[in-house]
């Protein structure tokens, strides 16, 4: 956990010595004294004629190298070292990753910088013309965040792409592709936002910096990076997984209530950089759903009472039928899985028992979509990933009156 | 002899009409302070179910992560459930204070020791009623994290899990009220001891192949490791 006021002595004399910035970078995956060089060249690349290279400051992994200053060039950003990780070095539990942003967020506004962009992914693998994309938005055409566009690997993210994405389609009719994605870059207002945001209800995994943006009116864009999402370190189970997405998210949709329900129908944001080349997935491992689906079949037979609670009846003889289907024919509609997800935030939302049991709960139902969605997508097109996740975004659309139904008469006869 | 057989009868049917004349006030105390408590009990009971109502306690309940009390409730509603436990609670009082009017040394002395092993029921039935809320959570975490790891005995241990709690929250519940003494605890010893192991059993029995395929893994780790296709953050 980092806190600004706890940071040390010389950070803050540092942080004091800079006396303001134009645009502050954070790069919490900079890893020796040559990645930290090759960054900031980068860097300085990147901010040609948008902003000057000495108002530029670059935060770092203070352990990335034991002294900056055979590193720091007098035309480049300013070095600030700061006790943040990678996110692929992030504890499974996700719960330092809002407390690292809010940190940032608050030096950013302490050095008033104009943007803030923040690079998850290894800075090696972007290019200064890539990172370009990322901050010229913010800093010439007024754009309040910029959300990143990774190439898709199909199946990396996938609670993004199953819940998080075309929820926040559905509920804030932006068809922001990667929500959730560890690069980003924020504007001056609405780091400032952020910082007024109560942090109780905030934590873990930061979905609610891009509704909260929709839902205050900030302007929205996305950047090509043309990278492959940068892997957080997945939990030892699934179930964590899920509880740590689906948590935030949940208490995310209840806070927004008034804002969501006055959205109709969804549009595209805008787009900044050109499409890269999907990475090539010809070789990767062979999808086995088959434990997967097993699990689901446990879950129908085991947790039918819990199931029960949340879901409504209709819905349960849907899941007995696909609970009958042959392995080959396992298919879970994306309706219907639109559906189960709306349940649960209504439950989650009335706290039908335990919120914890609840997400967790759900992970059968979540591992029975992968198993139907896995045989779909391999060994197709990036292309035809692309419209399979395009088809789920619009069932959430179709399915979001239901929503709105259940949210507002939750006692209402429900078949 | 007949005059002294008369005479005796007399005595015996004075003695017992007296002495039924002398239990009347009492009994009649007794269904007095029945019909009073009652009465109280019944208002009790609809003043607590309205303010409790007007206060939302059943939703509010939830919020507090105590739904499991809601399935114990009569109707699934913890408001009714706590206004009939005030009522009865009040009838019972009622009762005593009727006990006691029999003005009888003996029903004095029940009373008083009635009163005294009042605090130990309510101590009891609390700690039976905490034992099978917290029996319920525990029975149903294990069971979805049983589920979660395909365990295909997930329900028999989720069960195991909840009598392991039940059993020890009535040893609990029953040397509160003092019954049984060494009985309970030697019982409870048992019964405890004898989930604990009919479980290790069936997990260990059940979960044989698992293991041996856990430890083979382990030792042909570096060959064996594949990389997983599937990343879910």
């Amino acid at each position: 956990m980092v806190d600004l006021e706890a940071l040390t002595p010389d950070i803050k004399d540092r942080l004091a010595a800079l006396n303001g910035a134009e645009v502050v970078c954070v790069m919490p995956a900079v890893a020796t004294a040559g990645g930290l060089r090759d960054a900031a060249a980068r860097i300085r690349q990147a901010l040609d004629g948008l902003a000057p290279g000495s108002k530029t400051v670059l935060i770092h992994p203070n352990g990335a190298l034991a002294e900056t200053a055979s590193v720091a060039d007098p035309d480049g950003p300013a070095l600030l070292p700061f006790p943040i990780l990678p996110v692929d070095q992030l504890p499974p539990g996700g719960l330092s990753l809002a407390e690292t942003y809010r940190v940032v967020f608050d030096t950013s506004n302490r050095l008033a910088a104009r943007g803030c962009v923040v690079v998850g992914s290894d800075p090696a693998a972007l290019s200064s013309r890539v990172l370009r994309w990322l901050i010229e938005p913010v800093l010439e055409q007024d754009f309040d965040l910029i959300t990143p566009c990774y190439a898709r690997q199909r199946f990396q993210g996938l609670l993004t792409s199953a819940v998080v994405a075309p929820v926040t389609r559905a509920l804030y009719g932006k068809r922001i592709r990667f929500p959730i994605g560890a690069d980003f870059a924020l504007s001056s207002r609405l780091i400032a936002r952020q910082l007024q945001l109560p942090t109780a209800g905030r934590e873990g995994i930061p979905v609610w910096l891009a509704s909260d943006a929709v839902c205050t009116g900030f302007k929205i864009g996305q950047a090509q990076l043309g990278i492959p999402m940068p892997a957080q370190r997945d939990p030892p189970d699934v179930s964590a997984a899920v509880a740590q997405v689906l948590g935030p998210l949940f208490l995310d949709i209840e806070r927004n209530a008034a804002c969501w329900q006055k959205v109709r129908g969804s549009q595209s944001i805008p787009m900044f950089g050109t499409v890269a080349t999907p990475p090539d997935e010809a070789g990767a491992a062979a999808a086995d759903v088959s434990r997967m689906v097993e699990t689901f079949h446990l879950g129908y037979r085991n947790l039918q009472d819990l199931w029960s609670a949340v879901l409504p009846p209709a819905t349960l003889v849907e899941l007995k039928r696909l609970a009958s289907l042959a392995p080959a024919d396992f298919r879970l509609p994306d309706e219907l899985w639109a559906r189960i997800i709306y349940d649960f935030a209504l439950a989650h939302r009335q706290r039908v028992m335990n919120r914890d049991h609840l997400l967790r709960a759900m992970t059968p139902l979540y591992l029975a979509w992968v198993a139907s969605y896995a045989p779909q997508v391999e060994g197709a097109a990036p292309t035809a990933v692309e419209q399979r996740l395009e088809r789920l975004g619009t069932a959430f659309e179709a399915q979001k009156p239901y929503l709105v139904s259940r949210w507002r008469w939750p006692d209402r006869f429900n078949p | 002899m007949w005059e002294q057989v008369q005479q005796a009868l007399n005595e015996s049917t004075t003695r017992v009409i007296t002495g039924m004349a002398d239990l009347l006030p009492g009994f009649v105390a007794l269904l007095v302070a029945l019909a009073v408590s009652s009465v109280f009990a019944w208002l009790l009971a609809s003043l607590l179910r309205r303010f409790l109502r007007s206060i939302a306690f059943d939703s509010r309940l939830k919020d507090w992560g105590l739904s499991g009390l809601t399935d114990l409730s009569p109707g699934k509603s913890p408001t009714l459930l706590v206004a009939r436990s005030a009522a009865w609670l009040v009838i019972l009082v009622g009762f005593l204070i009727g006990v006691a009017a029999f003005n009888a040394a003996f029903t004095s002395e029940l009373a008083m020791r009635a009163f005294h092993y009042l605090p130990n029921v309510i101590a009891a039935v609390a700690l039976f009623l905490v034992g099978t809320v917290l029996a319920r959570f525990v029975a149903r975490g294990v069971l979805i994290s049983a589920v979660n790891h395909n365990l295909q005995y997930a329900r028999l241990l989720s069960m195991g899990v909840r009598w392991l709690v039940l059993v020890l929250a009535a040893a609990m519940a029953l040397e509160h009220l003092g019954i049984g003494g060494r009985i309970v605890e030697l019982a409870f010893g048992i019964l405890f001891g004898g989930i604990v192991l009919t479980l290790a059993l069936a997990i260990g029995l059940g979960s044989k192949d698992l293991v041996s395929r856990s430890l083979e893994r382990q030792t042909n780790k570096v060959a064996e490791e594949e990389p997983e296709p599937f990343r879910h953050l």
